[in-house]
C-alpha cells in the first residue's frame, strides 16, 4: 500500500478516490492567516488540497498566540510565510504559496482569479467586502467565517447568492480590539475547511445558510440569508 | 401588536409592543440599538431593517462578528 494511499485512506472511505483526485487538483485561496486561516489551511493541506495560496499582510505578534498556530520564535515574521513553512511540514505533497499582501480593490481579483474557491478568514469589514465583491464578479465560491468572543458564524456564498453584501452591507467595524477565545476560530475555521472540501469534491451539500454558533450560551442554528 | 425579541448582547429576551405595520428599524430605534452594529434575524431568516413586522414575529438581534 503506497504512503499516499494510506495518508488519505480515512477520507477516501467517505468520498472515494475520484474525489481525492479532485482535491489534488484544487486551487484554494485563503485570505487571512490568523485564527481562522491558520486552522482552515492545516486541514486543507492535510487533506491533500493540491494548491493553497495564503494571503496576509501582517506579521506574527505576541497577542496572536492565544489562538493562532504560531510560536513565540515567529514573532515579527510574516504570518503567510510562517504558515507556509508549517503546512509543508504537515504535508510536503501540496503546493503552498504565501503572499504578504493587504487585500485591496486594486489587487484582490489578481490574487484570487486563478483559484477555484476562496476562504474569507479576514478580520475586518472593509477587506471582507472587497474580497466578497471580487468573488462575486469573478463567479468564485466564497466560504465565509467570522468570530467574536466564544461565538462565530459561517456561510458559503455561491454565484448568484448576493454574497456578503447581503449580510454586511451598511454595517460598521466595531471600535477597538475584537475579543476572541481560541476554540471559536478553531471551530469556525474547521467548518470553513470542511465547506471547501465539500465544494471541491462535490460530496455533501454546501452550507448556504448562516450558521450562528454561540459557545457562551451553547446554541447553534442555521438561518436563511 | 407584540413581537418577541432576543438580543444576543447581554442575552436579553423580551416582548415588545409596537404599532401595526412598523418595521425592524422601528424596533431597533425603540431599543436604542444602532442598526449598523447588528444583523437581524426575523423568523429564522436574515432580514433587512426596512422589513415590516407582523404580530407574534420573532426577532433575533445578533452582534456583527468580524474577527478572524
Amino acid at each position: 500500500m503506497s504512503g499516499k494511499h494510506t495518508r488519505y485512506e480515512r477520507q477516501t472511505l467517505i468520498f472515494g478516490k475520484s474525489c481525492q483526485e479532485k482535491l489534488a487538483k484544487a486551487r484554494v485561496a485563503i485570505a487571512g492567516c490568523g485564527g481562522l486561516g491558520s486552522i482552515a489551511s492545516h486541514y486543507l493541506a492535510m487533506a491533500g488540497a493540491g494548491s493553497i495560496r495564503l494571503i496576509d499582510y501582517d506579521d506574527v505578534s505576541m497577542s496572536n498566540l492565544n489562538r493562532q498556530f504560531f510560536s513565540p520564535s515567529e514573532i515579527g515574521k510574516p504570518k503567510a510565510a510562517c504558515l507556509k513553512k508549517r503546512l509543508l511540514k504537515f504535508n510536503s505533497g501540496v503546493k503552498i504559496e504565501s503572499c504578504q499582501a493587504r487585500i485591496t480593490r486594486k489587487n484582490c481579483s489578481q490574487l484570487i482569479k486563478d483559484c477555484d474557491l476562496v476562504l474569507d478568514c479576514l478580520d475586518n469589514l472593509e477587506s471582507r467586502l472587497v474580497l466578497s465583491d471580487a468573488c462575486e464578479s469573478l463567479g468564485k465560491p466564497l466560504v465565509h467565517g467570522s468570530v467574536q468572543g466564544l461565538s462565530g458564524q459561517q456561510a458559503t456564498f455561491l454565484p448568484g447568492s448576493g454574497y456578503l453584501r447581503k449580510l454586511l452591507a451598511g454595517k460598521t467595524q466595531p471600535k477597538g480590539k475584537i475579543p476572541v477565545l481560541g476554540p471559536a476560530p478553531g471551530f469556525i475555521g474547521s467548518l470553513q475547511a470542511m465547506e471547501a472540501m465539500k465544494l471541491i469534491t462535490g460530496f455533501g451539500k454546501p452550507n448556504t445558510r448562516l450558521l450562528v454558533f454561540d459557545g457562551e450560551r451553547n446554541s447553534a442554528e442555521y438561518v436563511k440569508i | 401588536m407584540r413581537i418577541n425579541v432576543f438580543i444576543e448582547k447581554g442575552s436579553r429576551e423580551m416582548s415588545v409592543e409596537i404599532p401595526r405595520g412598523k418595521t425592524i428599524e422601528h424596533v431597533l430605534k425603540k431599543l436604542k440599538i444602532n442598526p449598523q452594529t447588528v444583523i437581524v434575524v426575523r423568523n429564522n431568516r436574515v432580514a433587512p431593517e426596512q422589513e415590516a413586522l407582523q404580530e407574534k414575529d420573532s426577532l433575533k438581534i445578533l452582534s456583527v462578528k468580524l474577527g478572524g
